[in-house]
């Protein structure tokens, strides 16, 4: 393992958002004030020699501008709420992927679920111990990213 | 030459985001044709003609595997260059997908550069740009 888990969720969040979505994040501080509070979740599991939910919460008001730096431009006749539930999937699943690497090494395959989006009550009650829960100012609104052990195959 | 690809994934923001990236590489690209799953490739590719295939791993409905698997059944596909394009970073999986006969691998996020890297190492394509 070439990374804690604290350190693998930071520079996955990091590379997903500065690469794909041109979007400035770090690491929240107090002295950042109060943040728009996510309102929006995105989860997915991951099977393999540690199993486990990774989830991703950010403020709704955050998704139109995440979508529009992914796409770089919006078609008139899209459904824009649709597109940012899409647009944050997908950067849950890269988040996954890259994070599962700088935590577990090249070496164990993990099979990952396909990435949906869950209400913050139902995101509360999934998965078990609660391993990393990190918190950052994406855009200047909150954005928090929780690891839970789960069993392999509990949806 | 302008190339017919199909771009496989679950994601409409990341089919879209491919497309566009396509189009920016200045390789000279034809029709691009979508599916969001393995079952909906198999169906275009029955009914048009590609290419190159760039295609996700995680799917549902048919994952990149399973795709993979049923395109090496078919004679006519069997030889159709695929670029998995995924978030997924084991070396076990690597060597999986080159036994299978990947042509290439691009790990999620990924630029431009890479996508027209890519293309000019699989099919000897130059950028126009």
């Amino acid at each position: 393992m070439s990374e804690n888990l604290e350190e693998a969720v930071s520079s996955a969040l990091l590379l997903v958002m500065e690469t794909s979505a041109f979007m400035t994040v770090w690491p929240y501080q107090e002295t950042d004030g109060d943040l728009a509070q996510p309102d929006v979740v995105a989860s997915m599991t991951f099977c393999g020699p540690f199993s486990g939910r990774l989830t991703l919460h950010v403020a709704s008001e955050v998704l139109p501008l995440l979508t529009q730096n992914m796409l770089g431009e919006l078609d008139p006749m899209d459904s824009v709420e649709e597109k940012g539930r899409d647009a944050l999937r997908e950067s849950l699943n890269m988040i996954c992927g890259n994070l599962l690497t700088a935590w577990q090494g090249e070496d164990p395959i993990f099979n990952l679920s396909p990435p949906e989006i869950v209400s913050p009550e139902d995101a509360r009650a999934l998965g078990t111990a609660v391993l990393a829960s990190l918190r950052f100012n994406l855009e200047n609104t909150l954005a928090v990213v929780e690891v839970r052990e789960s069993i392999c195959g509990d949806q | 030459m302008a190339y017919n690809i199909l771009v496989v994934d679950d994601s409409a923001v990341t089919r879209e985001v491919l497309t566009r990236t396509l189009k920016l590489a200045g390789i000279p690209v034809g029709e691009i044709f979508h599916a969001a799953n393995g079952e909906e490739a198999l169906r275009v590719l029955d009914e048009q003609w590609a290419d190159m295939v760039f295609t996700d791993i995680n799917m549902p409905v048919m994952d990149g595997l399973q795709f993979m698997e049923e395109l090496h059944k078919r004679p006519d596909w069997e030889r159709l260059p695929v670029i998995v394009v995924s978030t997924e970073g084991s070396k076990s999986r690597m060597d999986d997908l080159e036994k299978m006969g990947i042509s290439g691998y691009i790990r999620k996020p990924f630029t431009p550069e890479q996508i027209a890297g890519m293309i000019e190492r699989v099919m000897g394509a130059q950028p126009n740009v």
